[in-house]
């Protein structure tokens, strides 16, 4: 430490470095890097759906006859996990705000009932796509399925972030001062949810608008 | 047991000025990898890692060089035996998917991990051990493209891979589904590569480093990461559309079963046309940077190429359709999409003027770096001219997929790629290793390229004009093509020597190239002030930027500056691994990151990733399933929170720990 | 060092120059499109006729561009040598940051006016070449097979539609009708001296026409990659005044005799050996997978424009397709040699 000077006013005028104290290693909001790194993860992936979507209207537009072939897919199931999704996103939106109010147990509860929504969510899409067996091959059947299918992969991940973050808040890893994970679990969890609307809209509404 | 609501830790951050040895030292074993195998394995270093981006791209160029080579032999005159069509197909599959995803945008990755820390005043990108993630994914989905060459089932459908052709009716091998999955798995790293520069731009920048003083090549990158983002879902998911149709009868792109051959060109140059610029733009952003120190000025209208890089950028999201002028698009569609396609040459325009008139108004010192970018902007100016003459609709009638298309695509690609790429190489040798590179052989160097590259490939306009269709094994000596292949074989090979000189230079510069110095070219930017090459730190104290130009700020606007900025001077930051995050626009000290040490993680997730596309190619689903598992694993124990990261709280007081 | 590097710059863009002012003169030359029978810089038909002054007005714009900006470059480079920079190596240029603007306006300026003169004059040519001045009489459907083209041409009398492959007749002077479908993979329909390319993709027609200004035959071929013999899948267009035109239709549409004598055992061998794929109008052998041999000896060409159609070449494509055009579907027969001379003496007889 010997030879290194600690800063005294510059003799010519030069850009002073921090004067106030900076927070270390964690902050709450987007300006975290993990944040930040999680909002543009969320970015690319929607442009999947995205893609998926423009390729549902794409073969939608080129198709000869009826569009779906065999009339527009049931509501029930779709309608269904839509509102469990929304359901799910205010649990994690509970949790987020417990996590902030330094309640961790509280925040643990919210992510878990959102897991446990999540579950379910994934039970009635599997009844879906047995219902859907039945749709004949071709476009429209590989269309359905893998656009559910894309949804359930995220969904499925999304299961093992809470659970992930179900766990590490129990351990007491989070609290007010330590609240990025829940929150950057929170945003993947809305996206889940959202891309749940899209594809709802694309598939279950969209037949019944043209 | 309620917590206390604790503060998140904080402190002042110390500054010193002139650091010590005893600073230097202590920094040192902070950054250092740690030695052995294990270092290898687990470094995050950011200078390591660009550096095994560097000599891996450069391993693929040799061998989609290779591939190159051979395609010129079979067709140095006509009718020749020397390659069957169905190696020939492969061949010039390899080539292509070699070159545009395994080399070009690789190299440049390579540029910018190195670099950006450096440029930027930061000790390390955003998220280290993402970054070394996407290097080990790289190399194992380029090992993986290239284990079916290796076996004789390479995929032979071209490197934009059309379908039906592609499809399993008529290509039952595992070639194509190698070209599926391996892309997939090379999106991987590009989208994670793309994330951790997008983020590092608006967090790890020094004080000061305000967006109108980041370095072209900055500006470049950034761009062409944003891009990635938005550009590789597409190519991803029409990879994973038709994995799916090979391997379960699904049919989005079979026409006798409701799906459309042309959904698979929508998708595929939905991200293939923003990613050809995303393999020039930081290219560009390198000749931007160094063209400059060259001509002992600064780059003539900053504002101007910063803003035609984004403006390229967001055109090039719509233009995609001009691969597909010839597939029976309606008029009014033809109409806007030629004339957007020739009008995107405009911000194009403002980079090659930029670039004269920084050599105009400069005092060049002419050394191989510069005339490698003097070379670039001639091949820049000729590539984009035929690619303006293939944007208008009736002339691209006759002129697609000829050989006229291959010519362009070569001068854009090697003219605005791997010029500035051996460039910036002869360039920033100097910092990377300590020594400089031959000036002589360096001269023979760029005349040889320069020469060959141009013998080879400016026939290829002429070819293309007498008709001679792209993807061709052989042809008739009744097409008049005969002589023009035999030049350009010639030019071929002699532009492959030109590469060839390039590597001895770079060994025995290594061995025994004049020693550099810190700043050799006496250039203006940051990287120039650390010693070379630098210190795992980088800095010894994060340093503080008052314009574009740091290290001429004494002789450039020197009466008018008020600021200065400060090298010797600034914040320390040695309670571990540590850096500063600083404001998106102002770039104002904002938060002390905690940076993770050498980590296993990375490797062993690339580990799982690749047995699991091992397994899909091979439909060995247990083994998928397994793999998946163990890729959960892997990011679990990455992202388990670590005190010592301040990722966690302390189990008593309820704030988080830190080292 | 400095000599070195003037004069090797020099030489640099010298060079291109002469290769680019080389390349030109050897396109414009109209003989030369004699020696290229896939080249489009001389037009013989009319939308080719159209596309062609823009195709050399964009090209001479290119040219231009390039010979400019090289010798601003030169210029650039040049203009400091023998000045003197003995004093202190580390002198920037400049004293000040900023300046050169103008450079990139005027540039710019040019640049973007030049562009938008060429997208307009674009739209034009474009909407020129769109449609025929006239409606088209004669409509052919092509059908794109790897790697050949089955030809039929239709008509609203039954009897003058028929079937034929890889050679296409046209009358000269009037627009003829194209519609293009597949029946594997994308292929794509190009006649270079006649128009630009149209892609054949399965599951769609794409529809195109043509109009040949001169008599003469014309080279087409595949320019989509489609497998492994796409370099060979080539086809003929004879355009003819229109009487001979009629009465090459006329000849396409009249019946096969049938062989006499030795000839029926000939036909008898070539039903047996070929009749799977091939057809001839007018005798029981009625295959579908290859290529119609009706009037066969009337073609130019065999398989798909890959040898010319002599007793020789034919000889050796029905002994061993797989040697010309490997990877063929016309596989490699086991046909012996009186049964080879059989078959041939038939074909013979294909007029």
């Amino acid at each position: 430490m010997a030879d290194s000077a600690t800063l005294a006013p510059p003799a010519d005028r030069a850009l002073e470095p921090a004067e106030r104290a900076l927070p270390v290693g964690t902050v709450s909001d987007v300006r975290s890097s993990g944040m930040l790194g999680m909002l543009f993860l969320i970015l690319t992936e929607a442009t999947i759906f995205g893609y998926l979507i423009f390729g549902y209207f794409y073969t939608a537009a080129s198709a000869q006859g009826a569009w779906p072939p065999q009339g527009s897919p049931g509501l029930g199931y779709a309608l269904t996990n839509l509102v469990l999704a929304l359901v799910s996103a205010g649990a994690v939106w509970w949790a987020d705000r417990a996590i902030r109010a330094d309640q961790p147990r509280s925040a643990a509860a919210g992510l878990a009932a959102a897991l446990f929504l999540g579950l379910v969510l994934l039970g009635i899409q599997g009844l879906d796509w047995r219902a859907h067996a039945s749709l004949t091959a071709g476009a429209y059947r590989s269309l359905y399925l893998t656009i559910t299918g894309v949804h359930v992969a995220h969904l499925v991940v999304g299961l093992g972030i809470l659970a992930a973050l179900s766990g590490w808040t129990l351990r007491g890893y989070f609290g007010a001062a330590r609240s990025a994970p829940v929150r950057i679990g929170a945003a993947y969890w809305y996206f889940v949810v959202a891309a749940e609307v899209a594809v709802f809209a694309t598939l279950s509404l969209s037949p019944h608008l043209s | 047991m309620a917590h206390s609501p604790a503060a998140s830790p904080a402190r002042i951050p110390e500054a010193i000025e002139r650091p010590g040895q005893d600073v230097l030292d202590r920094l040192e074993r902070i950054w250092r990898t740690e030695p052995g195998l294990l270092g290898v394995v687990g470094t995050v270093d950011h200078k390591i890692i660009g550096i095994r981006y560097l000599v891996t791209a450069f391993a693929f160029l040799i061998a989609g060089g290779l591939e190159a080579l051979a395609i010129r032999l079979q067709l140095a005159g006509p009718d020749r035996a020397l390659i069957s069509p169905q190696a020939y197909n492969q061949l010039f599959t390899m080539h292509g998917v070699t070159m545009m995803f395994l080399y070009a945008f690789p190299v440049l990755s390579g540029f910018s991990n190195y670099l950006w820390p450096l440029l930027l005043g930061s000790r390390d990108m955003a998220f280290p051990r993402l970054n070394a993630l996407s290097y080990w994914i790289f190399l194992a989905s380029g090992l993986f493209l290239y284990a079916s060459f290796f076996i004789g089932q390479a995929p032979d459908d071209g490197w934009f891979n059309y379908v039906p052709y592609a499809s399993k009716v008529y290509n039952a091998g595992p070639n194509i589904d190698w070209y599926l999955l391996g892309l997939i798995f090379l999106g991987i790293s590009t989208t994670v590569g793309s994330v951790n520069f997008v983020v590092t731009l608006m967090r790890t920048r020094a004080p000061g480093m305000s967006i109108n003083r980041l370095p072209i090549l900055v500006w470049g990158t950034m761009t062409a990461s944003v891009a990635n983002l938005f550009a590789v879902p597409a190519v991803s998911l029409a990879c994973l559309l038709l994995w799916l149709d090979r391997q379960f009868g699904t049919t989005f792109f079979d026409p006798r079963d409701g799906g459309s051959p042309l959904l698979w060109q929508h998708l595929f140059w939905m991200f293939g046309h923003p990613w050809v610029y995303a393999l020039v733009l930081p290219a560009m952003g390198i000749v931007s940077d160094a063209l400059p120190t060259f001509c002992r000025r600064p780059l003539v209208g900053y504002t101007l190429v910063a803003l035609g890089t984004v403006a390229t950028m967001i055109f090039g999201f719509g233009v995609w359709v001009h691969h597909m002028f010839a597939t029976g698009i309606p008029d009014l569609a033809l109409s806007f999409l030629s004339a957007a396609s020739i009008v995107i040459a405009v911000p194009s325009a403002v980079a090659v003027f930029a670039w004269i008139a920084t050599i105009w108004g400069g005092r060049p010192v002419v050394t191989t770096a510069f005339l490698f970018f003097v070379g670039f902007v001639l091949l820049f100016v000729i590539g984009g001219v035929s690619g303006f003459m293939t944007g208008s609709v009736p002339v691209d009638w006759q002129l697609t997929d000829t050989y006229f298309v291959v010519a362009h695509i070569h001068y854009v690609l090697v003219g605005i790629n791997v010029f500035p790429v051996i460039g910036g190489i002869y360039y920033w040798f100097p910092k990377f290793t300590g020594r400089m590179m031959n000036e002589r052989l360096g001269r023979w160097n760029v005349w040889t390229m320069f020469v060959g590259f141009n013998l080879g490939f400016f026939p290829m306009h002429i070819t293309g004009l007498m008709g001679m269709p792209r993807r061709i094994y052989t042809y008739g000596p009744e097409m008049g093509w005969t002589n023009l292949n035999l030049v350009t074989t010639i030019g071929s090979f002699l532009f492959a020597l030109g590469v060839l000189l390039f590597l001895v230079n770079v060994a025995i510069s290594l061995r025994g190239g004049a020693v550099a110095g810190d700043n050799p070219w006496d250039a203006p930017t940051l990287e120039w002030a650390t010693p070379s090459p630098p210190p795992p730190y980088n800095f010894a104290v994060i340093p503080t930027v008052a314009s574009r130009h740091p290290l001429w700020e004494d002789r450039l606007d020197a009466d008018e500056r008020t600021d200065r900025s400060q090298i010797d001077r600034g914040l320390l930051l040695d309670h571990g691994r540590e850096t500063i995050a600083t404001t998106v626009l102002d770039a104002e000290p904002d938060v002390i990151l905690k940076m993770p040490g050498d980590s296993q993680a990375p490797f062993w997730l690339t580990v799982a990733l690749a047995l699991l596309f091992v397994a899909l190619l091979l439909h060995a689903w247990w083994l998928a399933g397994a793999a998946m598992i163990g890729t959960g694993l892997a990011i679990l124990a990455w992202l388990w929170p670590e005190r010592g990261l301040g990722q966690r709280l302390a189990a008593a007081t309820g704030a988080p720990a830190h080292g | 060092m400095r000599e070195d590097s003037r004069s090797g710059h020099r030489d640099g863009r010298d060079f291109l120059l002469a290769g680019a002012t080389l390349g030109v003169a050897l396109l414009c030359d109209p003989a030369c499109a004699a020696a290229a029978p896939l080249g489009y810089m001389t037009a013989f038909g009319t939308r080719a006729d159209g596309i062609l002054p823009l195709t050399y007005g964009t090209m001479a714009i290119s040219c231009l561009v390039s010979v400019l900006i090289a010798a601003l470059l030169a210029w650039a480079l040049l203009r400091h040598r023998g000045t003197d920079r003995s004093g202190n190596p580390r002198a920037l240029a400049v004293a000040r940051s900023g300046g050169g603007l103008p450079w990139i306006y005027v540039g710019v300026g040019v640049s973007t006016l030049v562009l938008f003169g060429a997208a307009a004059w674009t739209m034009v040519v474009l909407s020129t070449v769109a449609r025929p001045a006239t409606k088209p009489r004669l409509t052919i459907e092509i059908t794109a097979r790897q790697w050949w083209w089955g030809v039929r041409y239709l008509s609203p009398d039954h009897a003058r539609t028929f079937t034929t492959a890889n050679e296409i007749h046209i009358p000269v002077g009037e627009p003829v009708a194209f519609k293009l479908a597949s029946e594997d993979v994308i292929h794509s329909f190009w006649v270079p001296a006649l128009h630009g390319k149209t892609d054949v993709i399965p599951g769609q027609t794409n529809t195109t026409w043509l109009q040949a200004r001169v008599p003469g035959t014309y080279r087409g071929q595949c320019t989509e990659y489609c497998g492994q013999q796409h370099a060979h899948m080539g086809f003929v267009v004879i355009a003819q005044e229109p009487e001979a035109f009629e009465t090459w239709y006329r000849h396409q549409l009249a019946p096969t005799p049938p062989p006499t004598g030795d000839l029926a055992e000939a036909q008898t061998t070539f039903a047996a050996k070929c009749g799977l794929c091939h057809a001839v109008r007018g005798t029981p052998v009625g295959g579908r997978l290859g290529p119609d041999l009706t009037h066969l000896k009337s073609r130019t060409t065999l398989a798909a424009g890959t040898v010319p159609n002599n007793p020789g070449y034919r000889g050796a494509w029905i002994a061993d397709p797989q040697h010309i055009k490997p990877g063929s579907k016309m596989p490699r027969l086991d046909i012996s040699g009186p049964e080879l001379a059989r078959v041939q003496a038939y074909l013979d007889t294909l007029d």
